[in-house]
């Protein structure tokens, strides 16, 4: 991942539009720019008067009775159900972006349902749906006969209480029973095939006008991209198998497969070779990913879940990077602190972002991501059978798991193999993790330019200025529009209410529009790592297996230091924050 | 094109770009083994069958590697919120 940032030279500004990091910005914040306009002019009617009343009846709720009424729930529900993303715009765009669906028996299932399959779908799920929805309006009156025991006694006998909670929490159970068997109910026809044909065409011209400025053939570049595009999809096909996914085996590990299959037997042509352009994808996915890395989500757990991620996270990183310089000997510092990074922060995530930042080869990032990933799949598992085992605390055992298990899918997964308050703990602590990626990949490229890329230190000019300019030279640029995305979002987050910026930012504009199109951009990149990697280099980064040894011996102390900060702040410092937590 | 050397012994002196399509084709039916074949055995063998079913059964995609890309998150994070915002009263 080997790039030189250009510098101005004398008031020269055509590097802002000659270089890859640059593009990456502009294409970046461009999309983020039409996401903002869009989504913005789109807000419900009386979005934020709907939203203070139903949390007012929550606040009432919440006073009056010692568990979570089914009055609170409704108004949670009713909250939820406020959307931006039915814009048609918004909607036809989503259904050209789709990727493969998930399939289990029939692989053409991925891509196509004929009307006739769908309607046998639906009949065949009808019976189990109508069987749901009585199981939910007799587990509703359940409720409300039971709430109404425990509110005639003033919600004061505990009894009561207890059970008017539990029928609560069934009705909920039966409520997402329902849910499901709608989904199953109401299948839809689906052709992904034109939507994916106009996503080629699409994407290919974004991506050329780039390329056009740059000065590389886009003629070139647009012949090569289909078949780049198409080994993308094939990698969302296959980790969109139902065993598959189980397994945790995302389309990240699929897409370097395929394309190192190529590239190792019958060698990647040249005409696709133009297409499998790793930087300029992964910088844009990352100039993107950073409007995702939202501050304020830090607070949602308190002082306990900044504690267990923004200082345990760096003290394991820190700590395995040392390890692995000075105990492992590591051959190569960029090496050594993706995997440092993958294994304490986020996976494939801070793996991708800490690769960018200090230039790591794509043979380094496919050996971290590869390790991480395969780990990531023992672990989802393992780690709630231990915690079960163990007859851990739902609270504890979930912040061990969302502060240790790598990816946020596998992260919620394993908790929920332990319950709903695990997983919720479990989930939001990798969440307030990821968050940490920004920051990392910052540092990281600061580290790089001060203290280890110093290969032109001898050529340096020694005055501040010279010092700082030289620091501005080597700094990947896009990192800035990562950091800037952040940073922009974060704000526009934090000014507003946080139900409110739920519905337009986090489920609009992120969800609903900019993570479609970064997960292509991501899938092209992985797919061009693959392209373009050589099994003799690959090996030569895998020698003694020092890789996964570090990777053992940091995620050992990850295990040990999570676990035991996890209980000194959720028992000892916060037990309050741990009874909120269980509080029904 | 980028390509690494087959060993000839394997191939019988086969035209180089046979043996390169060849090994391609054995790649990918050793992907299809280790992905339709032996990851579900290996999946009732270690003892993860039934949490690999309880992932099929809540459609969670196990494998995403950022929150935006896991669906649950969606409902978990306003459920978190409001249970922090507004927890109920303890008797």
């Amino acid at each position: 991942m080997t790039t030189n940032g250009n510098s101005p030279a004398k008031k020269d500004y055509s590097y802002l539009w000659k270089h890859e990091d640059y593009w990456a910005i502009w294409m970046g914040l461009t999309i983020l720019i039409i996401g903002l306009f869009v989504f913005f002019s789109s807000t419900p009617a009386n979005m934020d008067a709907t939203i203070a009343k139903h949390n007012a009846v929550m606040a009432e709720e919440a006073k009056k009775a010692p568990f979570k009424t089914l009055e609170w729930y409704q108004a949670s529900d009713a909250k939820s159900s406020l959307s931006v993303s039915s814009i048609p715009l918004i909607k036809s765009f989503n259904a050209y972006a789709s990727r493969p669906k998930g399939w289990s028996d029939n692989p053409m299932a991925s891509f196509y349902l004929s009307e006739a399959d769908a309607k046998a779908k639906s009949a065949a799920a009808a019976g189990r749906y109508d069987t749901a929805k009585k199981a939910t309006v007799a587990a509703l009156a359940d409720a409300k006969t039971a709430q109404a025991a425990a509110a005639t006694a003033q919600f004061k006998d505990a009894a009561l209480n207890k059970s008017a909670s539990d029928k609560v929490e069934n009705w909920r159970k039966a409520r997402t029973a329902e849910s499901r068997a709608k989904g199953a109910a109401e299948t839809k026809p689906y052709n992904l095939i034109p939507g994916m044909i106009v996503m080629i065409i699409g994407l290919g011209l974004f991506f050329s006008v780039g390329m056009y400025v740059m000065g590389k053939s886009v003629s070139q570049f647009m012949m090569g991209f289909p078949v780049v595009f198409l080994l993308a999809a094939l990698s969302y096909f296959l980790a969109a198998n139902s065993s598959l996914r189980a397994w945790g085996l995302e389309y990240v590990l699929w897409a370097i497969l395929l394309g190192f299959l190529i590239s190792n037997t019958i060698g990647t042509p040249k005409w696709i070779m133009a297409a499998a352009q790793t930087e300029y994808y992964i910088k844009t996915g990352l100039v993107l990913l950073g409007s995702s890395i939202l501050m304020g989500k830090m607070l949602l757990i308190g002082i306990p879940g900044i504690v267990v991620t923004w200082v345990v996270t760096p003290i394991v990183l820190i700590g395995t990077y040392w390890f692995g310089q000075n105990v492992v000997k590591m051959e190569s510092k960029e090496l050594n602190i993706t995997v440092s990074a993958d294994m304490s922060v986020s996976g494939v995530s801070a793996a991708i972002a800490a690769a960018a930042a200090c230039r790591a080869k794509k043979e380094e990032l496919t050996l971290s991501v590869g390790i991480s990933i395969l780990f990531t799949a023992i672990m989802m598992v393992v780690m709630p059978m231990a915690i079960k085992a163990m007859g851990m605390h739902p609270v504890l055992g979930g912040a061990w798991i969302g502060g240790t298990v790598d990816s946020t899918g596998a992260v919620v997964a394993a908790g929920e193999m332990l319950g709903p308050v695990a997983r919720d703990v479990a989930a939001t602590i990798k969440m307030i993790q990821n968050i940490l990626i920004g920051v990392m990949a910052f540092c990281i490229a600061a580290y790089w330019c001060l203290r280890v890329d110093t290969s032109r230190a001898c050529e340096a000019d020694l005055s501040f200025g010279g010092a700082i300019r030289q620091i501005w030279d080597r700094f990947p640029k896009f990192v800035l529009g990562f950091i800037g995305a952040s940073v922009i979002f974060s704000l526009i987050h934090a000014n507003m209410q946080p139900d409110a910026a739920r519905i337009v930012i986090d489920n609009g504009i992120i969800r609903g529009f900019v993570a479609h199109l970064q997960a292509w951009f991501f899938a092209l990149a992985f797919v061009s790592i693959g392209l373009s990697t050589d099994f003799r280099e690959l090996g030569k980064y895998f020698k003694g297996g020092k890789p996964v040894i570090l990777y053992v011996c940091g995620q050992s102390f990850n295990l040990v230091l999570t676990l035991a900060v996890a209980y000194l702040m959720f028992f000892i410092v916060f037990p309050e924050i741990t009874a909120k937590l269980m509080g029904k | 094109m980028q390509s690494v050397k087959i060993p000839h012994g394997l191939y019988f002196g086969m035209p180089n770009r046979t043996r390169q399509w060849l090994a391609l084709f054995a790649g990918l039916l050793v992907i299809g083994v280790v992905a339709f074949v032996i990851l579900p055995a290996l999946s009732d063998a270690l003892g993860f069958r039934e949490a690999h079913n309880l992932i099929i059964e809540e459609n969670i995609e196990a494998g995403a590697w950022y929150y935006i890309f896991v669906d649950k998150i969606k409902d978990i994070e306003p459920a978190f919120r409001d249970t922090m915002n507004h927890t109920p009263r303890n008797f």
